[in-house]
């Protein structure tokens, strides 16, 4: 299908430190040992969309993230990676490679995206309603990753939100729309919008999964005209919806929208687009239309922004804080284990066969030991990731935390709902809680730490 | 308060009353408005014939298919004419399961004072069905009792069930089809809870902004404007007492359900029930006259139509094919023709070649030759003589129109008026005997006003008669003489003006469909609307954050701030009226109204008071600042109570502090030394607790040095109270 | 009487109402209702039966008023003064033997007393149940004393009378009034067990594997079928649901409860199923005299198809069903056109009704009539309670039911 995907990998974000670092960019992150990019890259190969552009921030994160796919994904995918200047803001990675985009319609994914919710779905819906931008709402996770775009602080919000979105009954067009701090503020919808559809529903359990699907031409002219744009979730998205009953994006994009409209009316009647429609509908009305002297350009154009709503089975969750780190990690070897693509077992927990376990070592469930990984005597690993190569002493506890590769670790050491990069050498009982060790550290003996990361100067 | 702990009482022990209570119902025989001005002036707007029955009749009927048993008929304006119809109706004389029993409030001037009436009169027992006596229904209450009932065992908060229809509104007009101003809705689509509600939207604002904390409980609600508000309400006797609480709820959706959803103080909750066959709705205005009537002709009101005669008061109909409805001694010319979704009352006559299309005609009617009427409604014993074009007119019992006599869309003639040959009545004119009331009387919208003035005029409208009778030409006093001409030669009646403003109105409310040109402005409207609404998205800067910022600071906080600004002038012209000695009570009452027209939280009430409180204590001389401290311990001693009516929660506490710090940095210097001094006072007077004072401190912790001066400078009372608290916990 | 000015007042209300609504239920309402009436009527000397005549119409004539379309209730009227009119002449009959040997003794008096009237009622009860030809018969025999006397005018009577022992007179007075009341409690057990009645007849009809059509539901029909069904006679029936009330699900769950194989088919697929169909069996609102039919909507459709593919037509109904009147224009004025909700949702077409913005004329005009009128040709056989009989033959049944003179049911002016 006529589909040209945009994957947008970020570079080294700054809330991902120590995590992230010049070797490792935010898409390699391992999860479950595997970097998150790869995750998004199955995920639309798998619906088979294999024309991919990734967009990196950052030349050598570029580099390194080129490097490692044309190794993973070589035969597999048609991929190009193009680096883009440090924060220019997803709308400005978009305008860098816009004179790539040459298909009918182009799907944005956030490279940070672990989901299973297939592409081909979004896509489908959006060729269905002939829509001008299609997005992803999956039902926001009740705890965890906490979005990045609205400002902390704003506590007074009890539960978190991640976007207000107004749907019409049948939860297919997408009417209103407020991210990052608009979310926080009272709900202010426009009534015209209201009024187009009579009832409107508005809901703050859904978020925005930073999957896009746009009408190409539709979105060059949006960020041609708009160059102040900076961020696709929290600008162009919005003003598309906003405009939606007058839209004016002008020329060849919007004739396109507007014949593929009417398409979409004649073919299926869509109840609600028909009344959105109605704004020059009444019968009493096209008579006066006709009468009126400037009645061709009364013709109201209208465009239209869907919605796919995610089923609430479906795992969705975007890797944007060190919080959402872990929790991802978890989920991929817990709940959401076929994501993971790997094979469990009895135990339910994924022990590579090259790795060597000492006497009275005890792994437990929703773990996984990638190859080459040694445990000493009497360690025990609980809900925790391992990577590769790792060498762990005896007596070792590992609880609810992610240790990456080649990451000594000496005995007695006891690991704590952390995550612990690589080439990091822990020597003896050294305690760790809930803190981030960055790559390459060395925590020296004895040492104990609570909820700090850890990095070298 | 006291009533407060009542309700409580009572509504606990609701279960069992429900159990055993009769269904009840209050039927409000007067609609307190002046809509149907002239012909209201004469008589009750219940009493008007609809289809060729009083609307009350429908009303009644109704109640009793609902299984209602007693239903208390409150008779304001006209009540005589009102009692009496009742007392000569079927419903007063038929035993059995139904009493209709009236009760008279003249003094009632509002659908609130009504209540406050009910209330008085002790009546209502348990749950009761309010509606308002030109209600036109056929829906079952059943479910909507139940769930009511249901609701209130779980929460006794749940006091009012409100019937809602879906009925699209005009996209141009945004008018309902019922010729009310589109309503917007916000329900909770799991509990059916009425989040919001608003009718009146001034079309000015483009924007829709409900507050942020209705989300805060429920993940999703449902934003209406397709919703027509039928106007029968299921309520608890709380509502009753609700009212009489506070006196200044006049208007049942307007003050009322705004009360309640705005504040939540009292956390009550209306809930809605949406019916979905069967019909409901409420003649409000001269448009939805027109169109229920349809609709009953069009038989959606079924069993309610003119050939089921459903209540005995009106005559056997046989119903023709095309809707054609006539009384068997209708006495109708050969070449006469009447057309589609028409209906001919008993005993009238219809000339030749005259011609009549979805009209109502009453009874004993005499219709001359080569007249035409089209969508119009004339009541009973008119005289129409020939050659006469009525389109979409109302005209009201005995009026006699000579030859030739042309009337607009939108003409409403009101009783026995007279008018003479070839008169055309100009659209949208209203002609009534009685001369217009005077400015201060129409400007109260209340019908009541009438009930005297009625009996004002009526020696006039004799003196008219009178002078008809000695002489055909009527210029004998020279009061007639203007208004005479007006409706011609041997005509009777005065036209009424309206005002420009009301003109505004009257297309929109008249029986007469909306004029095309009407309709073109509103469509180019629109898309100015549009374009401007464009605009204002594309004028706002680039990313989503300031975007929001700029929205909000653009216009919202901009009229945020002048509102608050009066709003404090307000209050603090009433808390000098306080000083001047009215009681406090009142002094409560006037900023409760204050805050719901401005519709302030009552935080804002306690900053503004406090202010005005410590501007009082400024007023008096001082020279130094102890005498300043000791005026301000003496205001607030005096203003404690008055105060403490608006501290319910620690919020508003808070309020009040941040305001005194405001008020010690910019309007009221001299406090600034004295601040923790009269802090620790607010608290020894236990204006302020303790806990509102220590959030406050921390509240400030963040804050910049400027802010922290008053913490600082009270930091050893914090101090104080903190230890007092650590010993209190230990 | 006010207490029975009361009853009649509320039975009206209700029928206004829509209260009562079905022919069965305002038949037995109506009988019972008008039992009371002559129970509290004041007897004259004279006349009485003129009395009790001017009584029951005036009632009648409000009840009909109430609700025109239910023509059960007209039906019931009738029936009732013709009982009146029958019992009148075999007393009058009695009085004449009464008169004639006089000489007899009381107690022998008193027995003629008891067995004339016993056999008149019994006449007109065996006429009532009768099948094709008996009532004729009977009836005739049953008119043969009555006949010979009625020259006289009910009148003359009175002045007969006096010459007549006293007590005679009351008796007979109360005579009357009794056989009367006698009567139409046989009439309302007929109402209460027509259903049996007619299902007893069903074996006779409905034959193995049979495949049998109805639209809607009819508690006739259903009866009919399960009577069938409980003779352990195997067949399946096609249950049109009967837009817009949909009715014949109700009868598919009935049915299927009953254990029949039922299959249900929307209206507009009545066409192609007939072909397949051995019968037809349709339940009635009202049989007109000239052997046509009133019934819930659809029906007419569904005669037409059978017609078509020659499958026979079979209306069940039980006799308080028929009507003496013809139908003129009975489409409109025996129809009654129910709310249009039940076939379009008003708040979706709330925006078609907008008068207002609309040049005020409604464009749109929904209509849901109750009652098709199916013509005579088209029936091939009606089942009563008095057995099958053929439309041509209904104004024969009507003369039995009915007397002539009480077609219109007017108070003659009273001089």
């Amino acid at each position: 299908m006529d589909f040209q995907v945009v994957v947008l990998a970020g570079g080294t974000s700054k809330n991902l430190a120590p995590l992230v670092s010049k070797e490792v960019p935010k898409a390699l992150l391992p999860v479950a040992n595997r970097p998150v990019l790869s995750y998004v890259l199955e995920l639309l190969e798998a619906s088979n969309l294999k024309e991919l552009i990734v967009v990196v921030e950052g030349e050598d994160a570029a580099f390194r993230v080129g490097g490692w796919i044309s190794g993973a994904y070589v035969d597999r995918l048609h991929v190009e990676v193009a680096a883009v200047p440090e924060d220019v803001g997803t709308a400005g990675a978009l305008r860098a490679v816009a004179h790539h985009l040459t298909a009918n319609d182009v799907l944005i994914v956030s490279g940070d995206l672990v989901s299973d919710v297939p592409p081909g779905a979004v896509a489908a819906t959006h060729r269905r309603h002939g829509a001008v931008v299609t997005t992803l709402l999956c039902y926001a996770p009740v705890s965890g990753p906490s979005d990045t775009g609205s400002s902390a602080g704003k506590d007074k919000v009890k539960k978190r939100r991640y976007n207000i979105v107004g749907l019409d009954p049948t939860r297919q067009l997408l009417l209103h729309i407020a991210a990052g701090a608009e979310v926080d503020k009272d709900i202010r919808v426009q009534k015209n919008m209201l009024r187009a559809v009579g009832q409107l529903e508005i809901r703050a359990d859904l978020m925005d999964a930073h999957m896009y699907a746009f009408k190409r031409s539709v979105l060059q002219d949006v960020l041609d005209q708009k160059d102040a744009f900076h961020s696709i979730r929290q600008d162009v998205l919005p003003y598309l919806v906003k405009t939606q009953l007058r839209s004016e994006i002008s020329a060849n994009g919007l004739y396109k929208v507007e014949d593929n409209a009417n398409g979409t009316v004649s073919s299926q009647n869509n109840l609600t687009w028909m009344s959105q429609h109605r704004e020059i509908a009444p019968s009493a009305f096209q008579a006066l239309l006709a009468l009126s002297p400037r009645s061709p350009e009364n013709v109201l154009r209208t465009h239209k922004c869907c919605a796919y709503i995610a089923s609430k089975s479906k795992y969705c969750a975007r890797l944007n804080s060190i919080q959402a780190f872990s929790d991802i990690n978890r989920d991929v070897v817990g709940e959401a284990s076929h994501l993971s693509g790997y094979s469990f077992s009895t135990q339910n927990n994924i022990i590579h066969p090259s790795a060597e376990l000492g006497s009275k070592t005890t792994v437990g469930p929703q773990c996984m030991l990638a190859e080459g990984s040694q445990l000493g005597d009497k360690c025990s690993v609980k809900r925790s990731i391992i990577g590769r190569h790792c060498r762990i002493g005896s007596n070792v506890k590992i609880v609810n935390s992610v240790v990456m590769n080649h990451v000594t670790i000496e005995d007695g050491c006891l690991v704590q709902g952390s995550v612990i990069c690589s080439n990091v050498h822990l020597q003896e009982r050294v305690v760790l809680k809930d803190c981030q060790v960055g790559a390459g550290y060395v925590v020296t003996s004895g040492s104990e730490y609570k909820s700090e990361p850890l990095a070298r100067k | 308060m006291a009533q407060k702990k009542g309700l409580r009482s009572s509504s606990s022990d609701d279960p069992e009353e429900l159990a055993r209570v009769p269904l009840q119902a209050v039927l409000l025989a007067d609609s307190f408005a002046t809509k149907f001005r002239p012909i209201t002036l004469e008589r009750p707007k219940v009493l008007l014939p609809l289809v060729n029955a009083p609307m009350i009749d429908y009303t009644l009927a109704w109640l009793e298919s609902v299984g209602v048993e007693e239903a208390f008929v409150l008779c304001c304006a006209h009540s005589q004419q009102v009692k009496d119809y009742l007392n000569k109706s079927q419903w007063m004389k038929q035993q059995g399961t139904f009493a209709v029993q009236p009760i008279e409030s003249r003094d009632s001037i509002s659908a609130g004072d009504a209540l406050r009436a009910i209330y008085n009169f002790g009546v209502i027992r348990g749950d009761f069905v309010l509606v308002s006596g030109d209600t036109v229904s056929n829906m079952s209450l059943k479910e909507a009792l139940q769930e009511h009932k249901e609701r209130r065992k779980k929460d006794p908060l749940a006091v009012m069930t409100m019937v809602i229809k879906q009925s699209k509104p005009s996209s141009l007009t945004h008018q309902t089809r019922l010729g009310n101003d589109e309503i917007l809705m916000a329900i909770d689509p799991d509990t059916k809870e009425l989040l919001y509600y608003e009718d009146k939207t001034d079309q000015s604002q483009r924007f829709i902004t409900l507050d942020k904390m209705l989300l805060a409980n429920t993940p999703t609600l449902h934003l209406h404007n397709d919703k027509q508000d039928c106007y029968i309400d299921i309520c608890s006797p709380e509502v009753l007492s609700l009212f009489t609480d506070n006196f200044d709820y006049q208007h049942l959706r307007r003050h009322f359900v705004k009360g309640l959803l705005v504040d939540d103080l009292m956390g009550y909750k209306i809930f809605t029930h949406e019916i979905h066959s069967s019909y409901a709705a409420r003649i409000d205005n001269f448009r939805s006259y027109d169109t229920i009537s349809k609709d009953i002709i069009q038989r959606w009101a079924y069993p309610m139509v003119p050939d089921v005669q459903y209540f005995g008061s009106c005559s056997q109909m046989k119903l023709d094919r095309l809707g054609i409805y006539k009384a068997p001694e209708v006495n109708q010319s050969r070449t006469a023709q009447i057309r589609a979704f028409s209906l001919v009352g008993n005993g009238t006559t219809i000339g030749d070649h005259s011609e009549i299309s979805n009209s109502v005609i009453g009874q004993g009617c005499t219709i001359g030759r080569n007249v035409s009427i089209q969508g119009s409604y004339i009541w009973d014993n008119v005289i129409i003589e020939d050659d006469c074009k009525l389109s979409h007119a109302l005209v009201c019992d005995g009026v006699h129109l000579r030859a030739g006599v042309v009337l607009e869309p939108g003409v409403i003639l009101s009783f026995k008026v007279e008018v003479g040959q070839k008169i055309v009545i100009p659209a949208y004119s209203k002609v009534s005997l009685l001369p217009q009331p005077s400015k201060q009387d129409s400007d109260e919208e209340l019908e009541y006003a009438d009930a005297n003035s009625g009996v004002v005029e009526s020696p006039s409208i004799t003196s008219i008669v009178n002078t008809r009778n000695v002489d055909p030409v009527p210029d004998s006093s020279d009061a007639e003489h203007s208004d005479t001409s007006e409706v011609g030669i041997s005509g009777v009646g005065y036209i009424w003006l309206t005002s420009e403003g009301g003109h505004e109105e009257e297309w929109r409310h008249s029986i007469a469909p909306i004029p095309a040109e009407k309709l073109m402005e509103f469509f180019l409207s629109a898309h100015a609307d549009l374009e401007v609404s464009n605009q204002d998205v594309n004028s706002l800067p680039a990313s989503g954050e300031l975007q929001v910022d700029s929205e909000s600071t653009g216009f919202d906080d901009g009229e945020d701030y002048r509102d608050s600004a009066d709003f404090e002038k307000e209050v603090e012209a009433t808390f000098h009226r306080a000083l001047a000695g009215v009681n406090q009570d009142n002094v409560i009452l006037e900023i409760n109204s204050l805050r719901l027209s401005y519709n302030m939280s009552h935080a804002d009430c306690a900053g503004s008071l406090f202010y005005s409180i410590m501007r009082s204590a400024l007023a008096f001389p001082h020279s130094c600042n102890r005498e300043l401290l000791l005026n301000t311990g003496k205001e607030l001693g005096r203003w404690k109570d008055l105060l403490k009516h608006y501290l319910k929660t620690i919020d508003e506490e808070i309020e009040v502090l941040l305001k005194f710090e405001e008020m010690c940095l910019e309007t009221a210097k001299e406090f600034a030394p004295l601040f923790s001094a009269i802090l620790n006072h607010l608290y020894e007077k236990d204006i302020l607790s303790e806990d509102a004072i220590l959030s406050w401190a921390e509240e400030k912790e963040g804050a910049d040095e400027s802010d922290k001066i008053f913490v600082k400078q009270s930091e050893q009372f914090l101090k104080w109270l903190r230890e007092a608290s650590e010993d209190e916990d230990e | 009487m006010p207490d029975v000015q009361a009853l009649v007042n509320d039975f009206v209300l209700k029928l206004k109402r829509r209260k009562i609504e079905g022919s069965h239920a305002s038949a037995r309402h109506t009988a019972e209702l008008l039992r009371s009436v002559i129970s509290h009527q004041r007897m004259r000397q004279t006349n009485q039966a003129g009395a009790l005549i001017d009584a029951v119409k005036a009632v009648g004539e409000q009840l009909i008023a109430a609700n025109p379309v239910e023509l059960a209730v007209g039906n019931i009227v009738r029936r009732v003064l013709h009982i009146i009119r029958e019992e009148d002449l075999s007393s009058t009959a009695t009085a004449i033997e009464g008169l004639g040997l006089s000489a007899g003794s009381d107690d022998d008096d008193e027995g003629q007393y008891e067995d004339r009237p016993a056999l008149s009622a019994a006449a007109l009860a065996a006429a009532a149940r009768s099948t094709l030809r008996a009532p004729s018969l009977q009836t005739l025999l049953g008119d043969i004393p009555g006949s010979a006397v009625t020259p006289q005018p009910p009148s003359s009577w009175g002045d007969s009378e006096g010459k007549s022992k006293s007590a005679d007179k009351n008796l007979r007075s109360r005579k009357l009034k009794h056989d009367v009341i006698e009567a139409i409690n046989e009439l309302i057990q007929d109402i209460d067990t027509c259903h049996e009645q007619v299902s007893e007849q069903a074996v006779e009809h409905i034959h193995q594997n049979e495949v049998i059509l109805t639209l809607g539901r009819s508690r006739t029909v259903k009866e009919f079928l399960c009577a069938a069904k409980e003779k352990n006679r195997s067949f399946r029936v096609f249950v049109a649901e009967g837009a817009p009330r949909y009715q014949g699900h109700v009868l598919a769950k009935e049915l299927v409860g009953k254990g029949i194989q039922t299959t249900v088919i929307t209206d507009s697929a009545v066409f192609a199923m007939i072909s397949r169909v051995n019968m037809v069996i349709v339940g009635a609102h009202a049989i007109m005299a000239n052997g046509g039919v009133v019934a819930p909507v659809g029906i007419n459709m569904v005669a037409l198809a059978a017609q078509r593919h020659a499958v026979p037509f079979v209306v069940v109904a039980g006799s308080h069903k028929l009507c003496p009147l013809y139908p003129h224009n009975s489409e409109v004025l025996l129809n009654d056109l129910k709310s249009p909700s039940d076939l379009v949702d008003f708040g979706e077409f709330s925006d078609c009704m907008d008068f207002g913005s609309h040049g005020g004329s409604p464009l749109l005009h929904v209509v849901n009539p109750a009652f098709d009128y199916v013509p005579p040709k088209l029936v091939s056989l009606f089942i009563t309670d008095t057995g099958g009989h053929n439309p041509s033959y209904m104004y024969r049944l009507i003369a039995d039911y009915y007397s002539a003179d009480d077609l219109v049911v007017k108070q003659r002016s009273t001089s």
